[in-house]
């Protein structure tokens, strides 16, 4: 049986051999398309596991990165692949100085491990670290988002063989990895959106004074805009601040944005 | 300011089962999955980033393998403890079910 975190051994071909059957897409996509409906996180691992094993990779990591507030970042590790190498990462907290991520969060087109260049001995440390748990091999495919949000989504590829991704089945892997990106990206976004929504018991009327707050609007404009008055806005803030964990109204909106509810 | 992001952390489900660390810092999630047993992760250590894993065991094997590669389970000996006991009882309910056809 094919386990998200033991990937099954199987035949080696090379990618392009794959990519020419002419089911190649269709059954990636079908499998992509899983994730659809699936309502929570052991769900969307085992779709991401069934999804890489039909493209042909070897393992698989999809990354979410948000940054709650100046001090505070979230990282949140889908797996397909070996857990113990997220369990090395993490305690090394090596996401600070990994250089796919790094790449992942300046730029928007997928690349080969190998055209990032690891400069100092801890970066290389990381993509030797990779390489021990099944990226030998690596494609970083970025999902990020627009309008100054910090949240952004890193799915990695991997194969156990050196040059995987370098013959003639790159382009179409490619183009299935993008795909399968952006799709846990947005599933991703929707999973913290109904988490947010449904366990602070935000309101309609919170989201609108988060939208004032977070379009820089003063308290004075926020009150003409909802005939409310000072005391009854400050309050309310209070109470989202405190609902949120974040220590002001413009992290609390800030917040709000970066977890696609305004 | 010191603060949690934990006041909208998603509560327990009926399915599943969650151990925590005395200081909160570390919480751990099992539910058994059609494909064997799904743990999540998180840990937040103070100063750092917070760390969400979430990953599918087939084996109890994978699963003890994992847990024994855990310097977490140095700082957090009575959480390890009873992961390994929920774990083992998921997994044995998983064979009893497979087992039944």
């Amino acid at each position: 049986m094919q386990t998200p975190c033991s990937p099954q051994e199987r035949t080696w071909s090379p990618l392009a051999e794959r990519a020419a059957d002419p089911l190649y897409s269709a059954n990636a996509m079908a499998a992509m398309g899983g994730l659809a409906t699936a309502v929570d996180e052991a769900q969307a691992v085992t779709v991401l596991s069934q999804t890489v094993a039909l493209m042909g990779a070897d393992a698989a990591a999809f990354v979410s990165f948000v940054r709650d507030d100046a001090s505070h970042e979230s990282f949140r590790f889908l797996l397909a692949c070996d857990p113990v190498w997220c369990l090395e990462y993490e305690q090394q907290a090596w996401y600070a100085t990994d250089p796919w991520l790094a790449y992942a969060l300046t730029h928007s087109e997928p690349t080969r491990g190998h055209e990032i260049a690891a400069g100092s001995a801890q970066q290389q440390a990381v993509v030797e670290l990779a390489a021990r748990y099944g990226f030998r091999s690596a494609l970083i495919v970025p999902a990020p988002s627009s309008g100054g949000l910090t949240r952004v989504g890193v799915l990695c590829l991997g194969s156990d063989r050196p040059g995987y991704f370098d013959d003639a089945g790159y382009l179409l892997f490619k183009l299935l990895a993008r795909s399968l990106a952006m799709e846990l990206h947005e599933w991703w976004i929707a999973r913290i959106k109904d988490e947010l929504i449904t366990h602070v018991r935000l309101c309609d009327e919170d989201l609108v004074l988060l939208a004032h707050e977070r379009q820089g609007h003063s308290t004075k404009a926020i009150c003409s805009a909802l005939e409310m008055t000072p005391t009854a806005v400050n309050s309310r803030f209070q109470r989202l601040n405190a609902k949120l964990g974040v220590p002001n109204r413009k992290a609390a909106a800030q917040l709000a944005a970066e977890y696609g509810l305004i | 300011m010191n603060r949690t992001l934990a006041p909208w952390t998603a509560p327990e489900r009926p399915d599943s089962r969650t151990v925590r660390s005395g200081d909160g810092a570390l919480v751990v999630t099992l539910r058994r999955t059609p494909d064997g047993v799904f743990v999540e992760r998180v840990i937040r250590q103070p100063g750092s980033a917070r760390v969400v894993q979430a990953v599918v065991f087939a084996t109890a094997g994978q699963f003890m393998r994992w847990c024994d590669a855990d310097r977490a389970r140095f700082d957090y000996p009575l959480v390890y403890a009873s992961l390994t006991r929920h774990a083992d009882a998921l997994f044995a309910a998983r064979t009893d079910l497979v087992a039944a056809g």
